[in-house]
């Protein structure tokens, strides 16, 4: 075979044939781009990000102090008998940790007022 | 159809009192994110420090979010919710139980959704420029104050409902032992 042939045979292919690698690597970055925006989107609107203490803009030192595991959390089993034991038992698993989940008032305003960030008007 | 001179007054009458309402909503609105110069004078010259803050504050409030967030969850899919399945399948009555998870779970919701509204926003500030626009800066600072007041009411909401499911428990657990007593 000639290279006169195989620039005829070449020839003969479809155009896109002729680009069919280069279609391929830009159908994938597009397709990989797509993937992005779409799971960005998701990522910033259903509340993950804001759960995200690796997100930039973060200090690195709130990640240690997140709760790592919940499995000092005790579970209440759904079955069983409720008798006064099995009261009593919930009575203290549910005490305790209604202690722990009301004992800081949480996301008081009092830190974004304008004494706090020091822009208080002169009196 | 014609409009008689009573109905014109009355229109005019109704518009100037939309017209006032407008005007001192939008006053209300205005009152409450009102920038004096000595205050705009003091974003620009603490800027850098102001900035600073409110990214700790952006920081300390994510850590806040995820261990209350999860001590919340876990208070209703651990504790709340197994207590009134075991109710249920001991065949008593356990409704007013059974509602207070129900409110508890949309308060949580609630708590979620403006969270996710009060972190944009003070992203938001943290990006806006105090050097350049102290006014705009503020106004998104007041408008950050507003939705952490909301975040706050959720979680002062959410500590009731756990609190009034305790009470309700403890009803509960008294109407409970008195019928053991009297069987």
């Amino acid at each position: 075979m000639t290279e006169e042939d195989l620039i005829n045979e070449a020839k003969k292919e479809p155009r896109w044939g002729q680009h069919r690698y280069l279609i391929m690597v830009s159908s994938s970055v597009l397709a990989a781009f797509i993937l992005v925006i779409i799971s960005m989107y998701i990522y910033n609107n259903s509340g993950a990000a804001q759960l995200d203490l690796s997100r930039p803009g973060y200090d690195a030192s709130v990640r240690q102090q997140a709760s790592q595991s919940t499995d000092d959390f005790m579970s209440y089993p759904d079955s069983g008998e409720l008798d006064q034991p099995a009261l009593d038992d919930f009575k203290r698993l549910y005490d305790k940790q209604s202690k722990q989940a009301t004992g800081i008032d949480a996301f008081g305003d009092d830190v974004l007022s304008d004494e706090s960030l020091q822009i208080e008007a002169a009196k | 159809m014609k409009m008689t001179i009573k109905d014109k007054i009355l229109f005019i009458f109704f518009g100037a009192v939309v017209a006032c309402l407008a005007v001192s909503i939008s006053a209300s609105a205005k009152d409450s994110s009102n920038l004096s110069q000595s205050q705009a004078d003091m974003i620009v010259q603490n800027c850098t420090q102001i900035q600073a803050t409110l990214s700790s504050i952006h920081s300390s409030d994510a850590l806040l979010r995820v261990n209350r967030g999860q001590t919340y969850e876990l208070i209703a899919s651990r504790l709340m919710s197994p207590m009134n399945t075991r109710i249920a399948a001991n065949n008593l009555d356990g409704a007013s139980l059974i509602q207070l998870t129900s409110d508890y779970s949309d308060d949580l919701s609630d708590f979620r959704d403006t969270y996710i509204s009060y972190e944009r926003q003070m992203a938001k500030t943290i990006r806006t420029n105090c050097h350049k626009s102290a006014d705009s800066f503020y106004q998104n600072l007041v408008k950050t104050r507003q939705l952490r007041q909301e975040v706050h009411e959720y979680v002062v909401d959410i500590n009731k409902g756990i609190r009034d499911y305790e009470k309700a428990f403890d009803s509960f657990r008294k109407m409970l032992t008195l019928k053991g007593s009297t069987e």
